[in-house]
């Protein structure tokens, strides 16, 4: 009897959650990607893109709810129908093929994460801009890095555009290691099982500092350019106009009057507003 | 049916085969190694072995796989004591993570199928030995234990299958076998379920080859209890 | 850097863990209980499908419980995650229904492990109704039992009798099974561990925390199984 109630039970959940689907836009967030999402021990997500979402559905004037999720599942799950938007996606051309992109909310950079006192904190321009698109500066500084990277190991996040660039410029000297998440590369960096990650600046700023002075320190340029996703936006359903003219109207908006510099000052402490040029 | 990505598919996915066998096989000979021990432990050790025994057992068939995976490759990772040490540089590498991982969780269901098997052999055998003269360890090496294995064989060809099975899940902790090199080509290609398919396909094709090579062993291992066919007279009962 | 001290980690304050992991461990239970609930109606029909003689219901059983025995349980998680509501728009696209429909992760989740369960249990409720000797079903046709009351107070009761340790084991797999579910971000025990080491840098105290509640879990279960068992067991000489 018992078990004819529970599975009578489990039967409507499936039912029931399933014709719910109607009203609210799902967000997908990672949650495990600090300072734009985490979630605590509460199971509540926090971060610069909750903080900003909820203030963008509010000028969009949509209900919203926020779904956590793992990062590899993002883009399928916008395209099966999990998520009606996706958050902290990067934008870049092979993405475009698959999805749709409002404007960019925020603007950020990719960089080398290492152990303090390890050999590669001191790769080549320490802290400087490097655009991967101006081929003649950049790419010699890209040969001498991996050359020093030559026979070590990297480890990035799987699904990422960041791993898509290690694998293009050092597949062949370093040996690329996929995690789920930027906290477990990290625990693996910290024990020593490889010896540097690549992955968002705003990341390994917001976790680790600036000043060098944390467990793991920034090494190198800041990245931007090639096929990193460095400008980061609301991933969309191909052919969702609508819901994309109402983000992007309310990202405008926001990045006008100051919310998008405050909020990223308040999570990064850095100002993250996008360039207005698109 | 887009049946060129599918062949793509099998062709990116098929070298890491040789990774997932390496995996399975390596993973159940250790664990027989531990199986073996632990198995004889508990049936005829003193009382101290034979808890320790128990308490390893019930600890590894209790808790899922992935726990201990994760427990071995990034808790142990964190121990200080562990990084100075001299198993560092074997436990630095996910490959022998996985193994130790692996090896530990099939020698705790290895020694209960093995158990069984010590315990099935017919008393009258081990009477028998004794009464030819033989001593304990020549009756073990040559009656028990031969008889053991082949009562415990179906019971370990299975112990192989789920072996391959639980492979998949080295793949978290960053190995590129099977599902490994499923996860990086979906984040290639956005193609979720054509690649998982064609993945489950190789595993499935893995399985039929092993389950019927472990038949066909069994076959040869038990001749002597099938009946024997002889040519039978008009009017034999049939 | 300062680590907090083991029960402000795993305490139940604000910075405690406790009561994450806890909630986490109530997820895993009510996870494994709706997987398991599907496999047993699942595993019933498909039994009776190999059992009935009738070739096409046989071959689809025979299908089912191969295909789920020789793919990772991980692959078939992937596959209901991602496909599931691809396959439930798709279903409701047919029945008039336009957009999307959303298999949440949980559901996703309970769907997969009951189908493995399914499989597991076929195997147990066959082997339990070839158990029941032919003589106790033939006394009570002899008294003149209906089919239906024969089923009820005769067949059920015995097979259930073979059945329950076997369905003891199935339950002890569906419940490590369930800890697979965490990589569709569903917040199980798992998932819980693997938040917090990630938050606090300590995977070795959350992973053995974690192990910890399992082995727990799968204590109680024991207790409850054995003591099911030893009522079924009544009457008989062991």
């Amino acid at each position: 009897m018992k078990l004819q109630t529970l599975a009578a039970a489990c039967l409507s959940l499936v039912f029931g959650t399933a014709t719910l689907a109607q009203s609210p836009v799902k967000i997908g967030i990672e949650g495990a990607f600090p300072p734009w999402n985490a979630l605590d021990s509460q199971g509540k997500l926090s971060g610069l893109d909750v903080d900003l979402i909820t203030d963008l559905c509010k000028r969009a004037a949509l209900e919203c709810e926020l779904v956590p999720g793992p990062w590899s599942g993002m883009i399928p799950g916008l395209n099966a129908g999990k998520y009606d938007a996706v958050m902290t996606m990067g934008i870049n051309d092979e993405r475009r093929k698959v999805i749709d992109f409002t404007i960019p909310y925020a603007a950020g950079n990719g960089t080398f994460l290492v152990p303090a006192g390890s050999p590669l904190a001191a790769l080549p321009m320490k802290g400087e801009a490097l655009n991967l698109n101006d081929k003649a500066l950049a790419d010699p500084v890209m040969a001498e890095i991996g050359e020093k990277l030559d026979g070590l190991s990297v480890g990035v996040v799987g699904s990422t555009s960041q791993e898509r660039l290690i694998a293009a410029y050092f597949g062949d000297h370093a040996q690329v290691r996929t995690y789920e998440s930027g906290k477990m590369r990290d625990l693996d960096l910290l024990s020593g099982r490889i010896d540097a990650g690549f992955d968002s600046g705003v990341y390994a700023a917001a976790t680790y500092g600036t000043d060098g002075s944390g467990e793991l320190v920034m090494a190198g340029p800041y990245v931007r350019g090639a096929m990193l996703a460095t400008n980061v936006a609301i991933g969309l359903r191909k052919g969702e106009d609508a819901l994309r003219e109402k983000f992007d109207a309310a990202i405008r908006q926001a990045a006008e009057d100051g919310t998008i510099r405050r909020v990223s000052t308040q999570w990064s402490r850095l100002d993250l507003t996008p360039p207005t040029d698109q | 049916m887009d049946v060129a990505f599918l062949w793509q598919a099998l062709l990116t996915l098929l070298p890491g085969v040789p990774l997932t066998l390496l995996l399975a096989s390596l993973s159940v000979l250790l664990g027989f190694l531990i199986a073996a021990p632990v198995a004889a432990m508990r049936l005829w050790g003193p009382r101290w072995l034979r808890v320790l025994g128990s308490g390893y057992v019930f600890a590894f068939r209790s808790t899922p796989l992935l726990v201990q995976i994760f427990l071995i490759y990034y808790g142990l990772g964190q121990l200080e004591s562990v990084r100075h040490s001299f198993l560092w540089p074997v436990l630095r590498e996910p490959f022998w993570c996985a193994i130790i991982a692996l090896s530990l969780n099939t020698g705790a269901y290895g020694s209960e199928i093995l158990r069984g098997g010590f315990l099935s052999v017919p008393h009258g055998q081990i009477e028998a030995a004794r009464a030819a003269g033989m001593a304990g360890w020549t009756t073990f090496r040559r009656v028990t234990f031969p008889l053991a294995i082949r009562q415990a064989l179906p019971g370990y060809g299975n112990e192989l299958v789920l072996m391959v099975k639980s492979t998949s899940l080295a793949s978290i902790i960053t190995l590129l076998e099977i599902t490994g090199l499923a996860a990086r080509l979906i984040s290639e290609t956005y193609r979720v379920i054509e690649v998982f398919v064609v993945a489950g396909l190789i595993y499935l094709a893995l399985n039929f080859v092993l389950t019927t090579c472990v038949a066909l062993m069994d076959r040869r291992l038990t001749a002597h209890l099938r009946p024997v066919n002889t040519p039978s007279m008009p009017g034999d009962p049939a | 850097m300062q680590y907090p001290d083991f029960l402000a980690l795993f305490g139940f304050g604000p910075q405690g863990w406790g009561a994450a992991l806890l909630r986490g461990a109530g997820v895993t239970v009510l996870l494994a209980l709706c997987g398991y609930a599907l496999g047993t109606m699942l595993g019933g029909l498909a039994a009776w499908a190999k059992l009935s003689g009738r070739p096409v219901a046989r071959a689809i059983a025979s299908t089912y419980t191969t295909v789920l025995r020789g793919i990772p349980d991980l692959l078939v998680i992937y596959l209901f995650y991602f496909g599931g509501s691809q396959a439930l728009t798709w279903l409701m696209g047919q029945l008039g229904r336009q957009g999307f429909v959303d298999l949440p992760g949980f559901v996703a989740g309970a769907l997969a492990i009951g189908i493995v369960s399914g499989a597991q249990h076929t195997e147990v409720y066959r082997g339990a109704f070839r158990a029941v000797s032919t003589g106790e079903i033939e006394a009570g046709r002899a008294v003149g039992m209906s089919r239906t009351t024969l089923a009820r107070r005769i067949v059920l009761p015995l097979v259930l009798r073979h059945a329950l340790p076997g369905m003891g084991n199935v339950w002890q797999l569906t419940l490590k099974e369930s800890a697979l579910v965490s990589v569709t971000g569903v917040v199980e025990l798992l998932r819980t561990a693997q938040i917090g080491s990630g938050s606090t840098g300590r995977p070795f105290d959350f992973f053995l925390a974690a192990a910890l509640l399992y082995l727990g879990i799968a204590s109680v279960s024991g207790v409850v199984f054995h003591r099911a068992e030893a009522r079924t067991q009544r009457g008989q000489r062991r």
